[in-house]
């Protein structure tokens, strides 16, 4: 079996992108080429589903989720398409379906206790009036960021997510997104403002 | 760029948008407010700081162990008193070979019980065992001869040329209930022990009713929805 820094991706056939030189390897019954393509991107899957979800470990559990996912339907990708732009795509779908469970369970849990405020939901975010010291740590700062982040609908969040993390193209967003380009550039454009709405005593020098 | 239809902004929000992507031209980014532009910007430099503020973890190997790629035998995994994911990796591995019916079994399989590697924690007191507090080889052994009663303890185990079986008992509950254990039984191959028919015959007698998958070298049995499942298959490293 070859090792996996054996498989470069340059000896596949001509025509097909370094990608898919490994996928088609991978179809011809060397899964081992797979581990290429999970080194390639695990980073930039785990970083985009953590954006999404917030959480370290459920990051790093849908991440490989979307891997093993990605690698279970690999014989639906189309050679001539953009590997990563398909495994984001599997990536914001599980991390999506991951929230909606997560909001189900907490409702239901919220439900059980039959206590708390109607405001519950709401991120709170620290004033510079509520703490002045608090607020010089850059620290804290960057939470209140991703606290504002976290109040965005999902459909704003993963616009903002693939834009800021890579400087996507918004034809790339809209391509994993299965969304026009128009509707990427005004998603985002909201997204924005409605955070520098919510940091208005927090923005970053 | 040219708008779409679904686009609701309007020019200014559209050239303000550009400007802050660095998509418009300089003449153009001179027309907006400076303070603006310059914390638009910053923003943006904050956000993605701030995505990329943890630590990403290396997770190949581990896809790799739970699409079952890893060149570990059920035999060795055993033998070696492997740990748990090694053991569960090296079992899917050897259902996804058995044949054409074998790939659908183990997704089959993932499907009914979730990852192996996750599931063992409800399984290993299922079965009596410790997870963590006992070699998994041993706890294997034991679960068998639970299931079995004392017949299983003439037992040959781990003998040469043997063939392997993989057993699998229901865990904890209905939600365990389909392959929801994997034990290893061996034995086959051994001339000094009992026969198969023989050694199963605890099991086999159980009085339920018996599912039973047929994929070539691959068996599944299921005695029900409380009752242990059965998997059994055949190790390419332990044949003769």
């Amino acid at each position: 079996m070859p090792r996996a820094e054996e498989h470069t991706g340059d000896g596949g056939p001509p025509g097909l992108d370094p990608d898919s030189q490994m996928i088609q390897a991978v179809l011809n019954g060397d899964p081992e080429a797979y581990r290429v393509l999970v080194e390639r991107y695990e980073r930039r899957i785990y970083y985009v589903v953590y954006g999404m979800v917030r959480d370290p470990e459920d990051a790093r559990d849908l991440a490989q989720d979307c891997f093993v996912k990605a690698f279970q339907n690999l014989h639906r990708f189309r050679l001539e398409s953009k590997f990563y732009t398909w495994l984001c795509r599997i990536g914001m779908n599980l991390a999506i379906d991951h929230l909606r469970k997560m909001k189900h369970r907490r409702h239901s849990e919220f439900d059980d206790m039959r206590g708390g405020s109607e405001g519950a939901q709401v991120v709170r975010l620290h004033s510079k009036r509520d703490d002045p010291a608090e607020n010089v740590s850059s620290a804290r700062v960057y939470k209140t960021i991703m606290d504002a982040v976290d109040t965005l609908p999902d459909d704003q969040r993963q616009v903002l997510i693939l834009r800021e993390l890579e400087d996507m193209p918004y034809k790339e967003i809209s391509e994993i997104l299965d969304i026009p380009e128009g509707t990427v550039m005004s998603r985002l454009y909201y997204a924005r403002r409605k955070l520098q709405t919510l940091l208005a005593d927090h923005r970053p020098n | 760029m040219a708008e779409d239809l679904t686009m609701s902004l309007s020019p200014d929000e559209y050239a303000r948008l550009l400007a802050e992507d660095g998509l418009a031209s300089r003449d153009a980014v001179a027309l907006r407010p400076e303070e603006q532009v310059r914390s638009d910007r910053a923003l943006r430099r904050a956000i993605a700081a701030e995505l990329v503020s943890v630590e990403a973890p290396t997770i190949a190997e581990t896809v790799m162990r739970r699409l079952g790629h890893l060149p570990v035998h059920v035999s060795d995994s055993v033998q070696g008193e492997a740990d748990i994911p090694s053991f569960a990796a090296a079992v899917m591995a050897e259902l996804g070979t058995r044949g054409p019916l074998g790939p659908q079994l183990q997704a089959e399989v993932v499907a009914e019980a979730g990852e192996l590697e996750s599931l063992w924690p409800a399984i290993a007191p299922a079965v009596g065992g410790a997870v963590g507090e006992q070699p998994m080889g041993s706890l294997l052994k034991d679960a068998v001869r639970h299931e079995a009663s004392e017949d299983f303890g003439g037992i040959s185990w781990l003998a040469p040329g043997g063939r392997w079986r993989v057993v699998g008992t229901a865990a904890v509950g209905v939600a365990f209930a389909a392959a929801a254990a994997l034990l290893l039984y061996m034995g086959m191959g051994d001339p000094a022990a009992p026969s198969m028919e023989a050694t199963m015959a605890p099991i086999l007698e159980a009085p339920v009713d018996i599912e039973a998958i047929d994929a070539g070298e691959v068996e599944v049995l299921q005695f029900g929805e409380q009752a242990p499942t059965i998997i059994m298959i055949g190790d390419e490293a332990s044949r003769p």
